[in-house]
């Protein structure tokens, strides 16, 4: 017996070979049904933790294609969701322009913006309205806040409209307080200036200008803007007036083309309100 | 008793990784042996008597994964051990390049035996050459790496460095 045991000690490395051919060969002879139950209970117990953490890894990367497909979705559901919204504002304010229009004693079109900053003509905008909906050459166009301009060329579906801030256009216009006339145009920086109002004249800051409608274009009342500054030279006989535009020109995306009766008329015959540099 | 106890954590996982991260190169069918790695490894630590025993556990580990050739990996990997005791008691086998070529020759001799277990009628020499060799070398390759890493980070040092 110590004989063996010694054996054994001095040739571990034989005999635990010969034991594990005789392991081996054993199982690889037994029944198929011993060898799947080893391989069962084996399963079962030791590879476990694996397979939960096999498990879990499918499940993750199931949930990140997921989350990838709802990131997908929820930017998707988002930009619908800015879409309504900007509908919901654009009928807002078409709520509120039909509301205005039916206040006006004129017949209007309302004319959508189409184009704008021409570079030829910077003080223009194009909207989508044309000879097909009525629309004539010399008809003023306003928003529901002032007046925007007039309508300078016509095409069918189209219209250019020379807006108060391009320097060829001029406006005859009161001091909504006083009663203080004088010429509207153009001034830099967006703004407009009321001209040929004499120094003694009683004009403030904050007096609401408006069309004086002698010029026979823009009807009387017309708002143009308020008076944000008075500037009054050291020597002459005319301060100038710094006018800001009611009309919110630079984000005009409606306007109304007024039929104000006058449409057909000679431009020529037209005082003030048809003065222009270029001869339009 | 703690150093058992590490190797037994060291060899499940080993088996763990074989099975789920040393799956078979896509399109290429070759694999790198980690737990015969793992066993040259632990036989360099504990002796060859010791480390069969280690090749008999996880040889069975192998084999539950495949029941209809099961006893194969038992088998393959005691031999595999058996033999790498044989030639390090031969040869100065603690040289990394040395031990890579073991590692590639005892690779081939673990799949030979394993092909003759498996119950899958396959042509012998083609899949020798298809998957067999390709695999061994990429195991063999894979050894060297790891013992140059652990020749650096000082786990393994060969003993004629130590000399």
């Amino acid at each position: 017996m110590v004989t063996l045991i010694d054996f054994i000690k001095r040739h571990s490395g034989q005999v635990m070979w010969v034991l594990a051919l005789i392991i081996g060969v054993l199982l690889s002879q037994a029944p198929f049904t011993v060898k799947s139950a080893i391989s069962g209970a084996l399963m079962d117990t030791i590879y476990r933790p694996f397979d939960y953490l096999s498990g879990a890894y499918h499940t993750f990367k199931n949930r990140r294609v997921e989350n990838l497909q709802l990131k997908e979705e929820l930017i998707s559901t988002r930009l619908k969701i800015e879409t309504l919204k900007e509908i919901e504002r654009e009928n807002l304010r078409l709520r509120r322009a039909l509301g205005f229009s039916q206040r006006l004693e004129y017949a209007t079109v309302l004319a959508e913006v189409v184009g704008r900053g021409n570079p030829r003509m910077p003080g223009s905008i194009v909207v989508g309205s044309g000879a097909k909906q009525g629309v004539i050459v010399g008809l003023p166009v306003i928003d529901e806040h002032g007046v925007v301009g007039k309508v300078i060329s016509v095409s069918d579906n189209t219209s250019v409209i020379q807006l108060i801030t391009d320097p060829n256009l001029k406006i005859s216009a009161v001091d909504g307080r006083s009663r203080v006339q004088g010429i509207i145009s153009a001034a830099s920086g967006g703004k407009l200036v009321l001209e040929n109002v004499p120094v003694t004249a009683d004009i403030r800051n904050g007096d609401p200008i408006t069309a004086s409608g002698l010029g026979g274009l823009f009807p009387k009342g017309l708002k143009i803007g308020l008076v944000s500054r008075v500037m009054v030279p050291q020597s002459g006989l005319f301060s100038k007036v710094e006018i800001t535009p009611s009309a919110k020109l630079a984000t005009l995306e409606e306007v109304f083309i007024l039929f104000t009766g006058i449409a057909g008329m000679n431009t020529d015959s037209v005082a003030i309100d048809t003065i222009s540099g270029d001869g339009r | 008793m703690t150093r058992r106890l590490l190797y037994i954590l060291l060899l499940y996982l080993a088996v763990g990784m074989q099975i789920s991260l040393a799956t078979p190169l896509p399109g290429l069918g070759w694999d790198i042996d980690i737990v015969l790695l793992f066993l040259v490894i632990i036989a360099t630590k504990v002796g060859h008597g010791e480390a069969v025993i280690w090749a008999v556990f996880a040889g069975l580990a192998l084999d539950v994964f495949d029941p209809s050739a099961m006893g194969g990996c038992i088998v393959a990997k005691s031999t595999a051990i058996f033999l790498f005791g044989v030639l390090s008691n031969a040869l100065n086998l603690e040289q990394p390049t040395l031990l890579a070529v073991t590692i590639f020759i005892l690779t081939l001799i673990d799949r030979i035996i394993y092909r003759l277990f498996s119950p899958y009628s396959t042509q012998f020499g083609w899949a020798f050459l298809r998957f067999d060799l390709p695999s061994a070398a990429v195991t063999a390759i894979a050894g060297l790496i790891v013992l140059l890493i652990a020749i650096r980070m000082r786990v393994f040092t060969p003993r004629t460095v130590e000399e």
